[in-house]
């Protein structure tokens, strides 16, 4: 630059970074658009200087623009963190297949812990614990079963055949108003549950087509 | 690409050519995409049937029921924010190489489609979520988490692209960003095989084929159609894309311009006139 303007009216925050105005609108960084026009203006003969604030015609300040930005940078930063710290603290509650959940049962007691199973046909029967509604059922995953109380109503798509995950812990005993469990194990050990997700499948086929003929006839298994 | 899109300012600029973002392909594009919506839809809510097979006792049936029908455009805008925001990361990596405004336009185009595309994925899987698992969302899940923090990572990208900034250090940041969020997306296709049986969102259906008939060939539909209106979006943010980044440097060109028809003015009339407002008075 050949010339040292002389401003006297005080910078708009921003304009000190370099934020070059034109009359088309334009808003450019000095970082690129400065650098580019000095070495234009160096011959030129350029007033290089940012514009004020009222040159800008309406245009809402590139300030405020930063401003809205960063804040929306900032709250997505906010989110991803949020949402890490809560997937971490959740997903470390142990997640068990109900063998696993079997095996370990000594291990786990009375922590809580994620089963999954699937709930075995004809076990499902509705009970009562401490007035409130509740359903016991037996669950099953790998060929080893489990008898469970859930506490609450379950989702609307809870049926037998149908995977779930339950959150609980092991109770040793029997469950109040519940002398065995339907098609159970009944081995002395319920899973107290209180949190039902049912967990869909990805299967879109009909599986067992021979079935609902069965069905149909009330040929299906009907008893344990 | 280049027919659709004009073509790369390293070999033609197309600034005379580009003056709106519609074109006679992008029209049969559409056209295609509205009759396309108009066949999902059919095969959708009428002709394929709901998911419900026999349940293991007699008398009963399991499975989704009319809920399924949200798959159909749930499972493409999934597929398709993979897509998208993929080819933003690629398009950022070949920006941060041949410094070409035309990827960078093209990377800025396909996160604003794929930050859009991953919102309904979240918003179609919570709709599906609450009748069949019995939740809107679960915090513990991998899939689901990580599909939000693809959303926030590329919305987070677009807020940056609107940091006021030079065209150059712009366009630089947000493709170091775009290409770094890329290592989301593996992250997110494979958790549910990466965590089995210890997700609660199911495992692909179509990688393992386990859907057929009229509603495979629904959500194969769906993943087309999904497919003609990103390419029919994208065409058309990257040449609104484009057109902005022409404004931009025009409206600069003007500033250069203006500053240089002062600066020939009369040394005397400057010194004058416009001293102390415009602060460039001449020696």
């Amino acid at each position: 630059m050949t010339e040292t303007p002389a401003d006297p009216a005080p910078q708009p925050a921003g304009a000190g970074e370099g934020d070059a105005v034109g009359a088309g609108g334009a808003a450019a960084d000095g970082e690129g658009a400065a650098g580019a026009a000095e070495s234009d203006a160096g011959a030129a003969g350029l007033d290089l200087t940012p514009r004020r604030r009222e040159d800008r015609r309406g245009r809402r300040p590139p300030t405020a623009r930063r401003v809205i930005s960063l804040l929306v940078v900032a709250a997505a930063v906010g989110g991803i963190t949020f949402a890490l710290v809560r997937l971490v603290t959740d997903a470390s509650l142990f997640f068990l297949n109900t063998d696993e959940a079997v095996e370990r049962r000594d291990e786990l007691s009375g922590q809580r812990f994620r089963m999954q199973g699937t709930p075995v046909a004809h076990s499902v029967t509705e009970t009562r614990v401490d007035f409130e509604q509740a359903v016991a059922f037996s669950v099953s995953f790998e060929g080893v079963s489990a008898d469970v109380v859930h506490v609450g109503s379950p989702p609307d798509l809870f049926t037998p055949g149908v995977p779930v995950v339950l959150e609980g812990r092991w109770i040793e005993g029997v469950p109040p108003d519940l002398d065995t469990f339907a098609c159970g194990v009944n081995d002395g050990y319920y899973f107290a549950s209180d949190h039902m997700l049912v967990k869909h499948d990805n299967e879109y086929r009909d599986t067992y087509p021979d079935r609902l003929d069965a069905a149909g006839a009330g040929g299906a298994a009907e008893g344990c | 690409m280049s027919f659709l899109l004009g073509r790369s300012p390293d070999r033609s600029p197309p600034r005379a050519a580009l003056t709106h973002t519609g074109s006679r392909t992008t029209r049969i594009l559409g056209a295609g995409v509205l009759v396309g919506v108009v066949g999902l839809g059919l095969c959708a809510f009428i002709f394929s049937p709901p998911d419900s097979r026999p349940g293991p006792e007699a008398g009963t049936r399991i499975g989704q029921f009319d809920v399924v029908r949200l798959m159909y455009v749930h499972v493409p805008a999934a597929i398709w924010t993979y897509v998208a925001l993929g080819t933003c990361a690629a398009a950022s990596a070949v920006y941060l190489w041949r410094r070409s405004t035309w990827w960078d336009s093209l990377a800025h185009a396909c996160a604003e489609i794929g930050v859009v595309l991953c919102a309904v994925t979240l918003l179609t899987g919570m709709i599906w979520g609450r009748p069949v698992w019995g939740t809107w969302w679960e915090w513990g899940d991998v899939r689901l988490v990580t599909t939000l923090v693809l959303f926030l990572a590329y919305a987070g990208y677009l807020a940056l692209r609107s940091v006021p900034a030079a065209p150059e250090a712009r366009a630089r940041r947000a493709a170091i960003l775009g290409l770094g969020g890329a290592v989301l997306i593996p992250i997110v296709n494979r958790s549910v095989e990466w965590w089995e049986n210890r997700t609660l969102h199911q495992q692909s259906t179509l990688e393992e084929l386990r859907i057929e008939d009229l509603t495979l060939f629904t959500l194969v539909l769906g993943i087309f159609v999904m497919g003609l209106l990103v390419l029919w979006l994208v065409v058309h943010r990257f040449r609104l894309a484009w057109l902005e980044a022409e404004a931009e440097s025009a409206g600069l060109q003007a500033a250069l311009a203006e500053r240089r028809a002062e600066a020939a003015e009369p040394v005397a009339a400057g010194a004058g006139e416009d001293g102390a407002g415009e602060g460039s008075a001449g020696p």
